[in-house]
């Protein structure tokens, strides 16, 4: 079983990306990510690998900011940019679009595209059907129109 | 891609924030390790294996306000109470603060002004005991209806809910679950927590009018040796070979402990589901998923 340090180091980055292109703010995220840590060392689950440890990790911040979006209402849509600026017009554009998909289909892009999880594993992170995640990838993919043209699902 | 990629990369976590985070999990296990050294006087005179000390959990519970309850109920109600809080529960004024969880924000924060409970309730620690140092669940336990519970309830919970209803303790005729409550689930093989969103504490909150969940004082809380019979297909990540977060566990074997207030008096509590029809079974069930959980078939 992986050390909490271990678990903080390996995955904070992942967890803080998924919280903040969630609640656009940076202490949200932070506390998303930390309560998130706090689930983990309390559950004391028995992970049969590091993949299968990292999913947990993803559905249980997803729900967890899902919960807060509910709770508080979604707020600072752009201010992920305000935060970590874009370096080019072409970055700022791409953000910008990516930051207006819905949640659900923001995290599927992130998942897809950065994390290189497929549309199966995608589903099963987020505790849907695999045919519901390509739904959102093909409709996330036609408002980025011309960004992921190139892409495949 | 290579934008959204470019720019993915640059969203990281600063030094000072990784050192919080470490400082967060470092309190948290301390404190793990605090409450595991009381758990050989609470179990002393029983035959429930200690934890190892990494095992022993604490968490800060915000209080699920009751209120308006009926003046003979109430009064009722208290009665029953007294005594047996007592036995079992500390008022949370007397809560050491040190040793909770919420000592580094969190998200949830904002309830932090709620009070806290400064223990598990001793039955329930010591079923959390036994459970996580029993053997591990095979699959063929965890898809089986009957080794999982899930036709009968257990003898120690249908003991618990009988003597609740013996007492004639009333359901609460008003109550009043706030979001952001914290549940511990304690499923007959581990214990987890579940922070309630809005519309899951409106549903506890239906549940415990309507008696789907009784509630009952810790004293209530059924002996160890009474749930070791009890083959819960609960709690184990690694079941799910394909890697999903899958986390089973069944609904006759959970029980929720929460810390209430009733008529300004805070004590520590069990909730029981008592009878679950389809719908409120696949609210239940919905909830869980909702928490990285899955109850079992």
């Amino acid at each position: 079983m992986s050390t909490a340090e271990e678990v903080v180091s390996k995955y904070e980055n992942m967890l803080y990306r998924v919280a903040l292109s969630h609640t656009g703010i940076r202490e949200d995220a932070e506390d998303m990510v930390q309560e998130t840590f706090l689930r983990w060392l309390s559950a004391r689950l028995e992970f049969e690998s590091e993949e299968h440890e990292k999913a947990w990790l993803l559905r249980v911040i997803i729900n967890l900011c899902n919960n807060l979006v509910k709770k508080r209402g979604r707020r600072g849509e752009t201010e992920l940019l305000d935060i970590y600026p874009a370096k080019t017009e072409e970055e700022q554009g791409l953000i910008e679009l990516v930051m207006k998909l819905p949640p659900n289909h923001r995290d599927a892009v992130y998942l897809y595209y950065y994390e290189g999880y497929s549309t199966k594993e995608i589903a099963r992170i987020m505790d849907t059907k695999e045919a519901t995640v390509r739904s959102w990838m093909l409709r996330g993919r036609e408002q980025l129109k011309g960004w992921l043209e190139d892409e495949e699902l | 891609m290579k934008s959204y990629k470019e720019y993915m990369d640059r969203i990281r976590v600063d030094e000072a924030q990784h050192g919080r985070f470490l400082e967060a999990m470092r309190k948290a296990e301390a404190e793990a390790q605090a409450g595991s050294k009381a758990a050989p006087d609470e179990a002393a005179g029983n035959a429930v294996p200690v934890l190892p000390s990494d095992k022993k959990k604490r968490f800060r519970f915000p209080v699920l306000k009751i209120a308006g309850v009926a003046a003979a109920a109430v009064l009722a109600f208290v009665l029953i109470l007294g005594p047996a809080g007592g036995k079992v529960a500390q008022p949370a004024k007397e809560a050491d603060s040190t040793q909770a969880v919420t000592a580094v924000p969190t998200a949830q924060k904002d309830e932090s002004k709620m009070p806290e409970a400064n223990t598990a309730p001793a039955g329930l620690t010591q079923a959390g005991e036994q459970i996580d140092g029993s053997e591990k669940i095979t699959d063929e336990k965890m898809n089986s209806p009957e080794q999982a519970g899930m036709n009968e309830p257990s003898a120690s919970q249908a003991a618990a809910s009988t003597k609740r209803s013996s007492d004639g303790a009333p359901q609460p005729a008003e109550c009043e679950v706030e979001a952001g409550t914290v549940l511990t689930l304690n499923d007959g093989q581990r214990e987890t927590v579940l922070t309630l969103n809005e519309e899951e504490a409106a549903l506890f909150e239906k549940w415990i009018l309507e008696g789907v969940f009784t509630f009952t004082d810790s004293a209530d809380v059924p002996a160890v040796d009474e749930l070791k019979p009890v083959p819960t297909s609960a709690t184990q990540a690694a079941a799910n070979p394909e890697g999903s977060a899958a986390y089973t566990v069944t609904y006759k074997t959970a029980v929720f402990s929460v810390t209430l207030t009733v008529d300004g008096t805070e004590g520590h509590y069990v909730l029981y589901p008592a009878g679950m029809d389809g719908e409120s079974l696949a609210a239940f069930r919905k909830i869980l998923e909702d928490h990285g959980l899955t109850l079992a078939e």
